[in-house]
């Protein structure tokens, strides 16, 4: 039998508090359900990877410098959805506009970025991301479409 | 330039050691060869003496560079006494001399090609994960110092000697070095056969086909293997064909020794030993059994080292296969079975692909062997001649084990013999055999190469002779061809050396001096990654009871049985408790654990601990058990399993056992409840604990590893301290 554990006594630590300028939104963030607007799929606080449903959409403010900002999002294909829908394309846009359409050929890991047309975010205001996934997953028990498995999503420093 | 001459040193110290130990044996074992067949097979064999002698020295805790100077001098000097008997040998005829000039010429730019590549800094993946990175590692240690966890720790070492030997004199960029004069060596001796056989020109071309194919030369230009070996099976058909003409007892011995040798290269290449052994039984005039032991007796002289190895240092003597035999706490038979068929599966390639992408696409087979063998199936018109038929039947001897791992590389063992056997169906006239070679040698040059293949093949893309010559300082050069170098520094400069670090993710061993456990690399090491990955994934969680509930049942042990479908992911408890009156009953040291499988994992599920658990090693046949046996009658009315939700379709009994009764199991009729567990607090905190006392007190993690963001979020949580960010990677200590 082996010695028993005892789990570490005290308060649980306060996680550090997230840069008030970041650019990328994870969906391991603390925070993260505030910028959430729909479609992507409830998990535990710190979970790194959220399932979206076919149009998930985030809200953020950047409050940083907005020139030279690449789109960014980072999201994997499990090889069993992958396996029904095929190739998976994605329509991306910020605050309503449509700027980038790629295309997942396989499964696995994918990053993405493309440089964000200059005008169409603004130092302090807010600015929505969505995209459409074609085509989703539908799930044989429920009939729920799945998008993507969705790691975080946002902007990056051109170059960076 | 110290650095270029200790390089050029080690490698010719090397190979004057093994040529002196092969010429010296051929010449006590008193074999009648001609002077390029001892300069070949000498030089052969002799790497596998030079092979043992350092690995006996390392067993003794010798591996001082000291000591390998010392023992290479004392073979190249009694080597000396054999000079003259090989010079006084008679020579083979030779080709003519516009062709053996044109064949120099173009053996002499691939050369040039090759050496440029060998003497750049070590930066190939497989060098850097295991064959050099341990043999640095027994240096370090002056002996064969344990490898933690990793799958490639057991792997056989014959070659990995030889880097060892050459590496305590000139570096890490003399392994590859060694690995190249196998490359150089190879053809001529090709030629030598070709000579012998009465097809001078065929062993030309054949030499040159094998010379110039991308996958050998990218491949003999680093420090891996495959070269090696395809040298050393070539060297045992070469002289099993000598045999077979002249059947001198002196040869008997070296069949062997190149036959044990080629298993100590490579696990696959255990059908040489077979292949010879029924062979010489076949041929050998009576008594046939003598001849027989002498090549089995030599041949496990040359093999057995390995095997005691991984059986005193891992517990599986051909570890890391055959684990269901060998039970062992670092694989697990199911983890065993998932990298099999990962390689089987390589690159996602069917059966019908594997000719274009081994010969002109080159991306998901790494590497290509060059348009030039999409004519292999002419080699087939080779059967015509009885020669031709002895190459093709060592080519499908060791170019079956090829469909165990699809990668290009693993092709060249049989390639000298489809190259051979090509030869001898084309080079006849003898401007079919030249336009032939000149095509290949033409396909082959990296700018022409780079047109065609996928730009993300493995090759040889040209030269950087600045880098090579060290005109380009090492770590300039290394800087910017590895992702990781810079991080590695790192390491040296904040981690102690005795101090373990827990790689979420693959990082080259060679430049770092403390030791490495990288998740993937063994189930051990998955292991550790479950209990650090436990509190950010719900998946692995302890977020579901089952409990089985029954009328209060004095028993003396317990035991689950699971039933998991084939298929479905593993059986986990991460905490079994038996429970009386809706409390569990307090754990006693008396307490016995048992399980079907796993059983080094087994205390995982009764320490109390929600970050560590107990995995079924198999799925699909005989039903799993854990087992708890009291040492005394318990009264008990419910067992708890805490752990992620159960697999799809698994079956779960509950049996007790009474004491005073036949000893036999019996089902426990119950009712089963499922429920929910809240989620821990302090759970991450938890885990660091656990990786501690694993001797684990840094972790290294990718920006693209599952948990990264919550590492940095949350490292107060988890009592980790940011050391440093270098690239993608980031460097905690454990608090």
């Amino acid at each position: 039998m082996p010695a028993q554990y005892t789990m570490p006594a005290g308060p649980e630590p306060a996680a550090a508090s997230l840069p008030d300028a970041r650019l990328v939104l994870s969906m391991a963030d603390a925070d993260i359900d505030a910028h959430i607007v729909r479609d992507v799929m409830h998990a535990e606080t710190g979970e790194p990877a959220r399932w979206t449903n076919a149009h998930p959409a985030f809200r953020m403010v950047l409050n940083s410098d907005v020139e030279d900002l690449d789109f960014y999002i980072h999201l994997f294909l499990p090889e069993n959805t992958f396996r029904v829908t095929g190739p998976v394309k994605l329509a991306v846009t910020i605050n309503g506009a449509v700027v980038a359409t790629p295309e997942f050929r396989s499964e696995g890991d994918h990053e993405f970025r493309s440089a964000v047309p200059s005008g169409l975010l603004r130092k302090g205001e807010p600015v929505t991301v969505s995209f459409e996934v074609r085509p989703p997953y539908k799930s044989p028990q429920d009939g729920t479409k799945l998008g993507v498995l969705l790691f975080s999503i946002g902007f990056r420093k051109q170059g960076a | 330039m110290i650095q270029l001459a200790a390089i050029l040193f080690a490698t010719l110290f090397t190979y004057g050691a093994s040529l002196a130990a092969g010429v010296s044996l051929l010449r006590l074992l008193r074999a009648r060869l001609y002077r390029s067949e001892i300069l070949f097979l000498g030089f052969v064999l002799g790497s596998a003496c030079l092979s043992l002698i350092t690995f006996l020295l390392t067993a003794c805790s010798l591996a001082y560079p000291a000591v390998f100077l010392a023992a290479g001098a004392i073979v190249i000097a009694y080597g000396a006494r054999s000079r003259q008997w090989a010079a006084a040998s008679s020579t083979l005829p030779g080709l003519p001399r516009g062709l053996a000039t044109g064949w120099w010429l173009v053996y002499g730019v691939f050369a040039l090609l090759y050496l440029a590549n060998a003497l750049l800094p070590e930066t190939s993946p497989d060098a850097l994960a295991y064959h050099v990175a341990f043999p640095a590692r027994y240096l370090q240690y002056h002996g064969f110092a344990p490898i933690a966890a990793n799958l490639l720790a057991g792997m056989p070492q014959g070659a990995d000697m030889l880097f060892l030997f050459a590496c305590a004199l000139g570096g890490f960029s003399a392994p590859a070095m060694v690995h190249l004069l196998f490359l150089f060596t190879l053809p001529l001796g090709m030629a030598a056969y070709g000579r012998r056989a009465g097809y001078p020109v065929a062993g030309a071309c054949a030499a040159l086909l094998f010379f110039l194919s991308p996958i050998a030369g990218k491949t003999g230009t680093a420090a891996y293997v495959d070269v090696a070996l395809a040298a050393v099976a070539f060297a045992l058909v070469y002289a099993l064909q000598i045999w077979r003409e002249e059947p001198q007892p002196g040869l008997l011995a070296p069949l062997g020794i190149l036959a044990g040798f080629s298993f100590s290269i490579k696990y696959t290449a255990f059908l040489a030993f077979l292949y010879v052994l029924a062979l010489v039984l076949l041929r050998a005039r009576r008594p046939r059994l003598r001849p027989a032991l002498i090549v089995a007796a030599a041949a496990l002289a040359f093999a057995l080292p390995c095997l005691v190895k991984n059986q005193v240092m891992l517990g599986n003597p051909v570890f890391p296969f055959a684990n269901r035999l060998f039970p062992n706490p670092v694989i697990q038979p199911a983890f065993e079975d998932i990298i099999s068929r990962q390689m089987r599966n390589y690159g996602s390639v069917s059966l019908v692909e594997i000719p274009l992408e081994t010969t002109v696409n080159g991306l998901r087979l790494t590497g290509v062997v060059g348009p030039l063998f999409l004519l292999a199936p002419l080699a087939l018109l080779a059967l015509r001649r009885s020669e031709g038929r002895q190459v093709l039947l060592a080519a499908l001897v060791f170019g079956l084990p090829y469909f165990a791992n699809l990668g290009t590389r693993f092709l060249l063992p049989c390639l000298p013999f489809f190259s051979l056997a090509m030869a001898m169906a084309l080079a006849r006239p003898v401007w079919l055999g030249s336009a032939v070679v000149l095509a290949h040698a033409v396909l082959s040059y990296p700018p022409v190469l780079s047109r065609y293949v996928h730009p993300g093949a493995w090759r040889i893309e040209g030269t950087q002779w600045a880098a090579a010559l060290r005109l380009k300082p090492e770590p300039q050069y290394l800087q910017q061809t590895l992702a990781e170098y810079e991080m590695s520094l790192e390491i040296n400069k904040n981690v102690p050396r005795e101090q373990g670090i827990f790689s979420l993710s693959g990082f080259p061993q060679l430049y770092v001096q403390p030791q490495i456990v990288l998740s993937g690399q063994s189930s051990q090491a998955n292991s550790y990654r479950d209990t650090l990955l436990t509190p950010a994934l719900a998946e692995l969680r302890p977020t579901h009871r089952y409990a089985s509930n029954f009328a209060p049942l004095a028993v003396n042990a317990v035991r689950i049985h699971a039933h998991v479908p084939f298929g479905a992911e593993p059986w986990t408890v991460t905490e079994f408790r038996v429970v009386r009156a809706g409390s569990e009953l307090p754990r006693d040291r008396r307490w016995r654990l048992r399980a079907s499988s796993n059983i080094w994992e087994t205390p995982a599920a009764f320490d109390n601990n929600p970050v560590t658990k107990w995995t079924a090693g198999e799925a699909g046949n005989a039903p799993q058990f854990l087992e708890v046996d009291f040492d005394r009658d318990l009264t008990l009315d419910e067992v708890w399993l805490d752990g992620p939700p159960p697999p799809d379709g698994v079956v779960i009994q509950i049996f007790g056992r009474g004491r005073g009764r036949d000893g036999a199991w019996r089902d426990i009729p119950s009712k089963i409840s499922e429920h929910q567990l809240p989620r821990l607090p302090k759970m991450r905190r938890a885990a660091i604990e656990t990786l501690k006392k694993e001797n684990i007190g840094w972790l290294l993690v990718s920006d693209r590893d599952l948990g990264s963001q919550d590492f940095s979020e949350r490292a107060s949580q988890w009592g980790i301290t940011l050391i440093c960010h270098k690239g993608r990677f980031s460097l905690y200590r454990f608090d």
